[in-house]
């Protein structure tokens, strides 16, 4: 067994590179670019998108470094949500930019804590990449769109479905 | 776990509830990502090692600093951009030096002098800001483009021009702040000091194509204030120099020097070197 204060390197790392270490990014990247590599390809099945956006990751992380603060969470979660945005970067870039009207831009988060497969689990398929790429990822909606390759409309309408399934479950109140 | 952890790495269908589950274990759990490191490593090791010197790469360059960003934000060239803001005299130090010194300059003062006397001191320094500006700009010693500049896909007339743009628009934003705050000045006479700097600034470049700009700028210093100087000794006017017959001389002087520099772009590649 390894000892228990991981989280604590990651953290300890991080800091470090906010100084202008290198030989800490060098080991930030060994102990999460494979992952985060998988987790980039389930989400896109472009190679070239997602070989861009590994390398955008660790390099906004880089820069950003002086911005993490352990209360807002571990180093893995906070280089997720870099690297789900720099995917989606890459994704506006290729993409012409599809004109909608009236989409609301931000979207209210769940409850911190929410178990992200029970309430993943109470949605039809179709429902759960919306809500995975909103909610748990904290995505817009124009965002999501771009990255599950939908209509922004669909994604809003998806989301309402979402919200109505949810409030039947006992989820009352998570997204209205 | 490990089969599912596998199926997930090679991109096997998985119903997204349990795919998110493992997925926020890895990101949590460092056993659970060692895991997923090994399997990963097994096919993309050299994959992930080559992205990894790429971000080492992205990363070793500096970061930009708050001039260059500005001028990118004004559309300049990216390459341009870096060499106006690498210009030792935009730097902080070199202009709050250069203010400081034309502060002392505006606030010298002997016995029984007069307001021209004050603005004559302040408008014979004024003229060498730019003059040691391009030499610094210029020399082995303070230049820290150097390297960079003399291997740089761009012609040394330009190079030249660039950064003598960027020296003079430095040092003549700093003296004019101090020249326009100094209270003996009077009327035009407070900016008198512009046209005599291009013109020592231009004569210095050329006398640089010749020899060390260090050299050339302590040549031109010099024979700069015994000018000034002198002519103020012969006709007991403090200012005398800076009226409009001494502009006319510093506007001759200018054009004349840029026609030279002009002339003589085809040798001005390596003047950075001498």
């Amino acid at each position: 067994m390894r000892a228990p204060d991981h989280d604590d390197t990651d953290a300890r790392l991080v800091n470090r590179i906010a100084e202008g270490d290198h030989a800490a990014l060098v080991d930030l990247y060994g102990r999460h670019a494979a992952w985060i590599l998988v987790r980039l390809r389930r989400r896109c099945a472009v190679e070239e998108l997602v070989d861009n956006a590994l390398q955008d990751t660790f390099v906004s992380a880089w820069r950003s470094a002086p911005d993490y603060r352990v209360e807002r969470g571990a180093v893995g979660a906070w280089l997720w949500t870099i690297a789900v945005r720099r995917l989606v970067d890459q994704l506006r870039r290729r993409a012409p930019p599809t004109p909608v009207d009236n989409v609301p831009d931000t979207v209210e988060l769940p409850p911190p804590g929410t178990p992200a497969d029970e309430l993943l689990a109470g949605l039809a398929p179709d429902l759960q990449g919306v809500v995975e790429a909103v909610y748990l990822d904290g995505l817009t909606v124009n965002e999501a769109a771009l990255l599950l390759g939908i209509p922004a409309g669909t994604v809003k309408s998806r989301l309402s479905r979402a919200r109505t399934e949810l409030t039947r479950t006992e989820w009352k109140g998570v997204p209205r | 776990m490990t089969d599912l952890l596998e199926r997930y790495v090679a991109g096997d269908p998985i119903p997204t509830p349990i795919r998110r589950a493992l997925e926020d274990a890895i990101a949590a759990d460092p056993i659970e990502r060692g895991r997923a490191t090994e399997i990963v490593a097994a096919n993309d090791g050299a994959f992930l090692a080559a992205v990894l010197d790429d971000v080492v790469a992205l990363t070793m360059a500096p970061r930009r600093s708050r001039l260059e960003r500005l001028l990118l934000v004004c559309r300049m060239p990216e390459p341009t951009a870096r060499l106006v803001a690498a210009t030792p005299a935009l730097r902080w130090a070199w202009i709050a030096a250069v203010g400081v010194v034309l502060l002392f300059a505006a606030g010298a003062a002997g016995e029984g002098w007069r307001d021209a006397d004050r603005l004559a001191v302040l408008l014979a320094l004024a003229p060498l800001v730019p003059v040691v500006g391009v030499a610094a700009a210029f020399s082995a010693a303070t230049d820290p483009t150097q390297e960079v500049a003399t291997a740089a896909a761009i012609s040394g007339f330009r190079l030249l021009m660039i950064r003598t743009l960027s020296v003079l628009g430095g040092s003549i934003a700093v003296t004019l702040a101090i020249t326009l705050l100094s209270r003996h000045a009077d009327g035009w006479l407070r900016v008198a000091w512009i046209l005599p700097g291009l013109a020592t600034t231009s004569a210095t470049l050329v006398l640089a194509t010749r020899t060390r700009i260090a050299t050339a700028a302590g040549v031109i210093g010099c024979a700069w204030l015994l000018i000034v100087i002198a002519i103020s000794e012969v006709v007991d006017d403090a200012v005398a120099p800076y009226r409009w017959p001494g502009q006319l001389v510093a506007i001759v002087v200018t054009a004349s020097a840029s026609a030279i520099l002009v002339g003589r772009r085809r040798h001005l590649d390596r003047l950075e070197l001498r």
